[in-house]
């Protein structure tokens, strides 16, 4: 005799749902649900016997591992942003074009004309930061927490590859946009390749298709960024996680010396629902940076021509900028160029891959390392302080006068004038040489005598480099919605007087 | 029975309706986040290339019963009485471009043909010309040519 | 593990994302029209830029050209009447074809890359707009009138004679090449050495009605009257 209609179809409806589920018949689901225990046997572990997603993830993970404040969530962070970056890249892709002709325009395009636009892009783009920076810590930590060792020294090796690898998409990402800021950038460091012995021009070629930074290097470096790199990766990212599935996160080392049985704590419910939370958050934060104060910077088209004043490297590659400014203290033996250029970065990256194998240590309390422990924050601080010498802040200041004129009235980028309004532009020729009183006195706007003011401080600090100095700042009216400011210094020094000028066109729709 | 069964009280608790909730939330965003990708997707059109709006002259311009080939926006204004039309100029057959005659718009590859207002009037063509959207704004003749109605099927 | 508390707050957290989402969204429009409308003001400042560069040596730093050399750009009615010429673009495309590939005759160089010029097709664009911002209406000072000071006869002419005459025209049409004593300069030669002086009249009248193919001088016969060319040469009598 057939059932009725209502139970065979509740009866499919289970059989579907469960499938659906992984294993889970709604009524175990419903007890997930409800915090109940799971019944024997335990159907929450098929899951992750069926489940192609869920077979990724360890049933259970020991509890001292699961605490934020050991491993800070930042290899899993680095998994986030790889899918928030991976899923932003292939929007952006829709718009984009490899072209030296029309790649600037496209991203023109992206911020001006596509909704939401701006905020894929932005997104891209503090992923990518943020990736570097993670990804950066995760090592640290893992060697704070002396993971590395034995059994985990080859998921090291595989890990400094993977670093390898967030550096160069990175690097390879920075020249799509086809600004000054990426040609520039791109150019500074494939000049780097250049010195490598013997081969180095070959390998600046391969990179480059062609002689110098150009359209056929434009391609390569999406091919790389788009195509080769995600392979790379999805690869080296395999092996990595398998390995760390299979030999497990490394117990924090005092609980492991002590060798107690830790308590288990399931991935299902428990776990992934912090992970949807963690998800949720991170999310969050990042849609917050992107909306109020992170914004992708665009500066003027690419333009072989003109190399701007303090042009720097991406952040994570200062500390190399850093070593290349040191003396060149060869004497002409080998390029100062090779050894701090490629020589000791090789030598850094050297050793990182060989740590695990260096360091005959075996055991992770830190107690038992403190020469390394040490070590490494030595290494820590050197790689600030290269940092900060390959900042533009060191060394490569220009003369006082292009100094100010980019601080205050620069042409190619944002400087101090941008912040004032459109009727704060007052029209006039002002005077603000160490000791004039004029701005003091002057009825302009509120905002432009501040601006005239700390212009006029700056101008003081550069007072003995600009003896006998004159300078004025004008503001013209030069067509419809278009002001000119123009910063004239004059003075003297060895008799000879000298003259310079730095002017500037703002026209009304730039101001926000 | 099976162990899997829950008990007595089938009310949802806290921790159950929670989850509800929360499964909800990710559906939305999910979908929200789709939608984002959409409207992040869809193409968008500047005005004077195809797909986007015309504006083709003052009211005017043209005179009763003119014809007048906007080549841009691959359509035909006709003007009958205070009557405006744009004609598209892509067949209803398969696809090419009709050419205006002397009294018709004819198709050179396979012999349809249309009157000048766009009318069936010799096969294989299906159906009348379509039809872009026509706006008088400001005194201006304003074609959006990314709004098309489909002509009316005919049989001759 | 607090699972109920990861519920809440992961709820919350989402619930929090799509509002923003939705917020953006609807002020996409507004933010795509300002930023469209900053990037083109960024162009035409841009343009500002690379005129001072590469125009204004001949078109003047206010746009105010040279008289009857270099037109001026600062004017209001720029290329009318395109149709006579027998162009029917829209005069952003006239501008851009002027700068992009010159215009022979008239000494305005190729500038675009694509015919041996210096300028890629996106700087061409930057400066089309700045030259087509100075349609419409401009505030006071900015349409600055082109140099045609014309000094004091000197004592050695008398007013209302064909030298008075020629000695206007010189200062309007061609001061500004051969120098405002007619002893040359960067943009054209002396006409008062005495190689020059030694020439016949219908030397004078030959070049300037009809130019000189290879230098800059102009072809004046189609802009000045054959009696202007005429007191023009009696005026330069007088300086040689």
């Amino acid at each position: 005799m057939k059932k009725p209609v209502g139970t065979r179809f509740r009866e499919w409806a289970n059989v579907w749902l469960t499938s659906v589920f992984a294993g889970l018949s709604p009524k175990a689901l419903r007890k997930m649900f409800r915090g109940e225990p799971p019944g024997r046997p335990n159907p929450r572990l098929k899951v992750h016997t069926n489940s192609f997603w869920f077979h990724m993830r360890p049933r259970w993970y020991p509890k001292s591992v699961t605490r934020f404040s050991y491993t800070f969530a930042l290899g899993w962070s680095s998994v986030f942003l790889a899918v928030v970056l991976g899923i932003t890249g292939i929007v952006l892709m829709l718009f984009y074009t490899p072209s030296t002709d029309v790649a600037y325009f496209d991203m023109l395009n992206i911020m001006g004309n596509i909704p939401f636009g701006k905020l894929m892009r932005d997104l891209h783009r503090l992923g990518a930061e943020l990736m570097v920076a993670i990804v950066m810590l995760h090592m640290l930590r893992v060697f704070v927490t002396g993971s590395y060792k034995q059994p985990r020294s080859f998921n090291w090796t595989v890990g400094v590859v993977l670093l390898l690898i967030t550096w160069l998409f990175s690097y390879s990402g920075y020249l799509l946009p086809w600004d000054q800021l990426a040609y520039w950038a791109v150019t500074i460091g494939t000049s780097m390749a250049d010195a490598v012995p013997r081969i180095g021009p070959q390998i600046m070629q391969l990179l480059l298709g062609g002689p110098e930074v150009g359209q056929l290097g434009l391609l390569r470096f999406y091919m790389i960024h788009v195509i080769l790199l995600p392979v790379a990766l999805a690869v080296m990212f395999g092996v990595h996680y398998y390995k760390v599935v299979r030999q497990g996160i490394s117990l924090p080392p005092a609980v492991e010396a002590e060798g107690k049985k830790d308590e288990r704590v399931p991935f299902l419910p428990t776990l992934l629902i912090r992970d949807v939370l963690w998800v949720a958050l991170f999310t969050l934060i990042m849609v917050v940076a992107v909306i109020t104060f992170f914004s992708a910077p665009l500066e003027d088209h690419a333009n072989p021509f003109m190399t701007p004043l303090h042009s720097t490297a991406p952040w994570y590659f200062l500390w190399i900028q850093g070593l290349i400014k040191l003396p060149d203290i060869f004497g002409g033996l080998v390029e100062g160029k090779f050894i701090y250029g490629i020589a000791l970065p090789g030598l850094v990256i050297g050793l990182l891959f060989a740590l695990p194998y260096l360091d005959r240590n075996p055991s992770r309390r830190w107690q038992d390392r403190k020469l390394m422990l040490a070590g490494g924050a030595v290494a820590v601080v050197l790689w600030g302080v290269l940092t900060w010498m390959g900042s533009p802040a060191y060394k490569v200041q220009a003369a006082p006068t292009e100094e100010l004129a980019l601080e205050f009235v620069p042409y190619d980028r944002e400087g101090e004038i941008h912040e004032l309004d459109w009727d704060d532009l007052a029209n006039g020729v002002y005077d603000v040489s160490a000791g004039a009183t004029q701005v003091n006195e002057s009825d302009a706007p509120a905002d432009l005598l501040n601006f005239l003011q700390a212009l006029q401080e700056a101008v003081g600090h550069e007072a003995e480099e600009l003896p006998n100095g004159v300078t004025t700042l004008t503001i013209t009216t030069w067509q419809r919605n278009l002001k000119r400011v123009d910063l004239d210094i004059v003075w003297e020094s060895d008799g000879v007087e000298h003259t310079f000028n730095q002017h500037t066109y703002i026209h009304k729709d730039t101001i926000h | 029975m099976s162990t899997e069964s829950t008990s007595v009280q089938d009310r949802v608790t806290r921790r159950e309706f929670l989850h509800y909730v929360w499964l909800s939330s990710i559906g939305a965003f999910v979908a929200g986040s789709g939608g984002a990708t959409v409207a992040f997707s869809f193409p968008r059109f500047e005005s004077g290339e195809f797909g986007g709006k015309f504006v083709v002259g003052k009211v005017e311009d043209f005179a009763d019963g003119s014809v007048t080939q906007v080549r841009e926006g691959k359509f035909f204004l006709v003007r009958q009485g205070d009557e405006f039309k744009a004609l598209y100029q892509v067949c209803t057959h398969l696809g090419c471009l009709v050419r205006q005659q002397e009294s018709d718009f004819s198709c050179p590859c396979h012999g349809s043909k249309f009157a000048e207002d766009g009318t069936l009037v010799a096969s294989p063509a299906p159906r009348d010309l379509d039809q872009l959207a026509v706006e008088i704004v400001d005194g201006e003749v304003v074609v959006d040519t990314g709004k098309r109605t489909k002509g009316q099927s005919r049989s001759v | 593990m607090k699972v109920e508390r990861n519920l809440v707050v992961g709820t919350l957290a989402i619930i929090l994302v799509i509002a923003l989402l939705i917020i953006v969204y609807g002020g996409e429009e507004r933010r795509m029209y300002y930023e469209t409308k900053a990037q083109q003001g960024k162009s035409v400042a841009r343009g500002a830029r690379m005129y001072d560069s590469y125009c204004a040596g001949c078109h003047g730093k206010r746009g105010e050209g040279l008289a009857g050399v270099y037109s001026p750009l600062n004017v209001s009615d720029l290329w009318s009447g395109r149709e006579n010429i027998a162009f029917y673009g829209t005069l952003h495309d006239y501008i851009a074809l002027n700068i992009s590939a010159g215009h022979p005759k008239l000494n305005m160089p190729s500038w675009a890359d694509e015919y041996g010029g210096p300028l890629r097709n996106d700087q061409v664009e930057d400066l089309t707009q700045f030259v087509l911002n100075w349609m419409g209406p401009q505030p006071e000072g900015v349409r600055v009138a082109g140099a045609q000071f014309i000094p004091p006869l000197p004592s050695d002419i008398e007013p209302g004679t064909p030298a008075a005459r020629g000695h206007d025209i010189f200062f309007t049409s061609c001061a500004a090449c051969h120098g405002r004593d007619a002893g040359g300069s960067d943009l054209g030669p002396t006409l008062v050495s005495p190689e020059v002086a030694a020439q016949d009249d219908d030397f004078f009248r030959e070049t300037i009605t009809n130019g000189r193919p290879g230098t800059s001088m102009p072809v004046w016969g189609s802009v000045l009257s054959s009696e202007d060319i005429e007191d023009v040469v009696a005026f330069l009598r007088t300086r040689q």
